[in-house]
């Protein structure tokens, strides 16, 4: 009997310390970033020897860290918007209608997920190169776009399927055309799932590297490539200071859609199957 | 031909396929002005989705339909001014009530001092004023209902129809409510397809009632021909209750028909109008039938013995089996005066009236 | 204005085009700007190469050759790239499983508040971006930083993280944390609570409710977990590229550095290679989910 209260006890112990050791190493990023770039010495920055502003200075004067910021929001924006538009027809479509192919549809639209990053990213390069079309602005936004489209899609779906046909129907019969119902009606009631897929896609562009890397220019180039090629150069905390502005970025969207519509949405976009 | 000038809807050969299954098979049907129709039977008979190609929700593949004597097959809903209150009642959930009103007035362009005049006036008549700064989450069912029914009937539509709207309250309510909607109806003067599959409230609320079984449409009629000259099997079994006895027509003179059922029982009925071919049913209604102690000076008694029954209330429901095994239902009005001795086992006699006997068809 | 385009669109949706036309978009971006360049991609593969200066302009002749994938079966690359990234696959995915499931079962079966903490935090740490999650290992795993400086505090020697498989293990798994816990979470919420409160009820304490009930039961959600977790490893590429140093390389970052050198071909063999994988791990695992529940 006492040696099967330890075992239990023992047992307790133990999940309760992989669990508090996972909550640690998913908080660690943006804490140790955080942390860093207030460090005043460029040379071991974590922990911290004191409080300085110094790396957000360097951060807000490197011009190449700005127009990277000013790029990523660029295409973030754009890509959100144009997966947003291109999402909520084929996912009204999905919804509403049945069609042949719709299941094929569904599954090409889910594709881009299945490919390695790495590998669209390459296969993009080889395209255009194969093409001659070197509109980099132009390659860069598609690229976005596609990688966020299946996020934003496997959000706004369900939205659709939660809706009843009444309310759609109602407003058709007191005099509404389709188009009117649409905007009326349906696109206000999808507008937490509207919501989480802005979020939810704008992340997903904005912090892409490895499709951005392989098709970016100077003048195209956005943050997390420039960061990244900083990093291979030496450590320095300008980078943390950036990354902390991005955390910040990205935590304000989170408590923006929690407030608004609930963070459960974002979860229908990142779970897998 | 449609004739148009008699009916405000009419339908004319209709029907509609889903897949294999012909949900609405060449039904006609016409509606008169101010009429309350209600198309009634049980689920899947096709009354919703007639009602749905009338409201232009769904596309009809054959037949035409006039309203007010226009051609609308190729209308769509919105430009067929109708109102049309659905079982969840579909209220906007992001708008105020006041909102969901004002929606069919504001597409149509009404000015904003009518649009509050006539909030003001039909929140009035659904008996819920002052309702205009509400959500449809803060609204009972039963609130939520008239709502929607006010919502419909703000526009002023030609024509109002309602799909199953009380089979989602409960029993009190759903009575209450049945005597509100008549009466709304009969205030308003509107035009008015009612679908239930609930023969109480059809029973009690419309003008005229249209049978549906698998898509056809059996029987028109009062609530009162339907329910006392029922002309298919199908309606006289489904309105009420019936004892139905399958025969054939032995003799027929001046004052009587007298019948052979299939059970080897001899029935009499009273002679009809209507062309009877030899095979038919005869439907006797369970209040027509009473019980004896001895065999009663009627053609159509019969001995047999209690199996069964239900004290119901306001009657008492026996079931008799009969001497040759043919099993009957009777109700019982007056219960305080059924005497002790109608009970389960006992040997008794039932009997009927010439007149209680209804012939169908076969 | 605005009835006529009413109009032609109802004449559309009477022909059944309407949905076809709202997928539009969708069809021709992913058609175009996905399917065809997967499908070019595929071809670059089998092309030969032209190393710079044999030809103008040209980067690879468009014949078909099998030089490439020859190539890379050489076991220079596969054990310089594709063993390192099993290894690296298989290790990290065992581990996170290890450390998410009880965070996973939390978030599961807590109550709404402790729930929406948890999934707070574990959407946070994915949206951050992989460049945070990579500096911040770059800080605390390079020899001055906390973890050495600690180790050496105790008195042992320091170890050496970066440009270890060591490192880029521990930079793979905790990115595979956050995923997978939201899968795991997913699939053991699917579990009725009702089988563990019936195996309480007749005596089990927690530890056998788990063995025998909610394990077994969570195995479909654990094998997903584990399909997540390789396939997401295998495709890594800003882990090994940072905490790798050059010096451990996995497949990904084969195709970046053979794109540098131009070597379109190979490069895309590399990335074809990694789209095998991935492939081949969702079918498999898939495979043998099947075979299980069949069994049962």
């Amino acid at each position: 009997m006492e040696g099967k209260i330890s075992v239990y006890k023992i047992c307790k112990i133990v999940v309760i310390s992989l669990k508090l050791l996972t909550v640690g190493l998913l908080l660690m990023p943006p804490i140790v970033v955080a942390t860093s770039s207030f460090n005043p010495t460029a040379f071991a920055p974590f922990p911290p020897r004191g409080l300085s502003l110094r790396w957000f200075e360097t951060f807000f004067g490197d011009s190449g860290l700005i127009s990277g910021i000013r790029n990523s929001i660029f295409f973030a924006v754009l890509s959100t918007a144009l997966s947003l538009a291109i999402g909520i027809l084929a996912s009204f479509a999905i919804a509403r209608y049945n069609f042949k192919g719709k299941n094929l549809l569904d599954a090409l639209i889910l594709s881009p997920i299945v490919l390695p990053e790495v590998a669209f990213g390459n296969a993009l390069l080889v395209y255009f190169y194969y093409l001659k079309y070197y509109n980099h602005t132009i390659i860069l936004l598609l690229g976005q776009t596609i990688i966020a489209l299946p996020y934003v899609f496997r959000v706004i779906l369900p939205s659709f399927y939660g809706i009843s046909r009444s309310f759609e129907e109602a407003a058709m019969t007191l005099g509404a055309n389709e188009i009117q119902t649409f905007l009326r009606i349906t696109l206000p009631l999808i507008k937490p799932g509207l919501i989480a897929g802005i979020v939810l896609g704008f992340a997903t562009a904005f912090n892409n590297f490895s499709v951005s890397v392989f098709l970016v220019v100077t003048s195209t180039q956005t943050l997390p490539v420039h960061l990244m090629g900083r990093m291979r150069i030496f450590l320095d905390p300008t980078i943390a200071a950036a990354s902390t502005f991005v955390c910040l970025t990205m935590v304000s969207a989170l408590i923006i859609t929690e407030k608004l519509v609930g963070i459960d949405k974002l979860i229908t976009g990142i779970r897998w199957r | 031909m449609a004739v148009t000038k008699i009916f405000d809807v009419e339908l004319v050969g209709v029907t509609k396929t889903f897949g294999k299954v012909k949900a609405v098979d060449d039904m006609s049907l016409g509606i008169k002005p101010k009429e309350f129709m209600t198309l009634l039977g049980p689920s899947g008979c096709g009354k919703t989705t007639a009602l749905r190609c009338i409201a232009g929700l769904e596309k009809h593949d054959k037949g035409d339909i006039f309203i007010k004597g226009q051609l609308v097959n190729d209308v769509p809903p919105y430009r067929r001014n109708i109102g049309l209150v659905f079982q969840d009642y579909a209220i906007f959930p992001h708008m105020t009530i006041f909102e969901n009103l004002a929606f069919g007035l504001k597409i149509r362009k009404v000015d904003k001092e009518e649009i509050n005049e006539r909030a003001k006036k039909y929140l009035e008549l659904v008996r819920l004023p002052g309702y205009e700064e509400r959500y449809a989450s803060q609204l009972s069912g039963g609130e939520r209902q008239r709502i929607a029914l006010a919502r419909s009937l703000i526009i002023e539509p030609t024509l109002l129809l309602l799909d199953e709207p009380l089979s989602n309250l409960d029993l009190k309510l759903r009575v209450q409510m049945r005597v509100e909607l008549a009466t709304m109806q009969r205030e308003v003067g509107i035009t008015t397809l009612y679908v239930t599959h609930d023969q109480g409230e059809a029973m009690a609320m419309s003008d005229r009632i249209a049978v549906m079984d698998h898509g056809r449409i059996k029987q028109v009629g009062t609530p009162t021909e339907i329910y006392n000259f029922p002309q298919d099997k199908f309606v006289a079994d489904f309105i009420g209750e019936a004892n139905i006895f399958s025969g054939k027509i032995l003799e027929r003179n001046e004052t009587e028909i007298k019948i052979s059922t299939d059970s080897d029982l001899t029935l009499f009925a009273l002679p009809a109008e209507e062309e009877l071919k030899g095979s038919v049913y005869v439907s006797v209604r369970p209040e027509a039938i009473k019980l004896y102690k001895q065999r009663p000076p009627l053609k159509n008694a019969f001995g047999g013995s209690i199996e069964a029954i239900e004290y119901l209330g306001s009657y008492v429901k026996c079931h008799i089996c009969l001497n040759n095994n043919q099993k009957v239902v009777a109700h019982i009005l007056y219960t305080k005066q059924v005497p002790d001795y109608f009970s389960p086992g006992k040997k008794i006699y039932v009997g009927w009236e010439h007149e209680d006997c209804t012939l169908i068809n076969r | 204005m605005s009835s006529i385009s009413i109009k032609f669109l109802r004449r559309i949706g009477r022909l059944g085009f309407t949905p076809y036309i709202l997928c539009a978009p969708a069809i021709i971006i992913l058609v175009f700007f996905f399917l065809f360049p997967a499908v070019m991609l595929l071809s670059v593969s089998f092309f030969k190469y032209l190393p710079p200066g044999t030809a103008i302009g040209k980067m690879y002749e468009p014949t078909f050759t099998l030089e490439n994938y020859m190539r890379f079966f050489k076991s220079a690359y596969l054990d310089g790239y594709l063993w390192p990234t099993i290894k690296v696959m298989v290790t990290s995915t065992i581990i996170a499983l290890i450390l998410s499931y009880p965070v996973a079962y939390s978030i599961a079966r807590s109550p709404p508040r402790k729930r929406k903490i948890l999934t707070a935090i574990t959407i946070a740490a994915l949206l951050v971006g992989p460049v945070v999650r990579v500096y911040s290992w770059l800080v605390i795993l390079s020899r001055d930083g906390i973890i050495n400086n600690f180790i050496s505090l105790l008195g042992f020697n320091k170890i050496e993280f970066l440009g270890t498989d060591l490192g880029v293990i521990i930079g793979t798994t905790q990115f595979l944390l956050a995923f997978l816990i939201f899968s795991l979470s997913g699939s053991i919420q699917n579990i009725n609570p009702s089988y563990e409160d019936a195996a309480r009820s007749l005596g089990a304490n927690e530890i056998y409710t788990f063995i025998k009930i909610t394990l077994p039961l969570s195995l479909p959600g654990i094998s997903s977990a584990v399909l997540l977790g390789l396939t997401l490893s295998a495709t890594m590429f800003e882990t090994p590229m940072v905490l790798g140093q050059g010096i451990v390389e996995m497949l990904a970052n084969l195709v970046f550095t053979e794109i540098s050198f131009l070597n379109f071909p190979f490069a895309s063999v590399a990335s074809v290679m990694l789209l095998a994988i991935t492939l081949t791990i969702s079918y498999g695992v898939n495979y043998l989910l099947q075979a299980k529940i069949k069994v049962r």
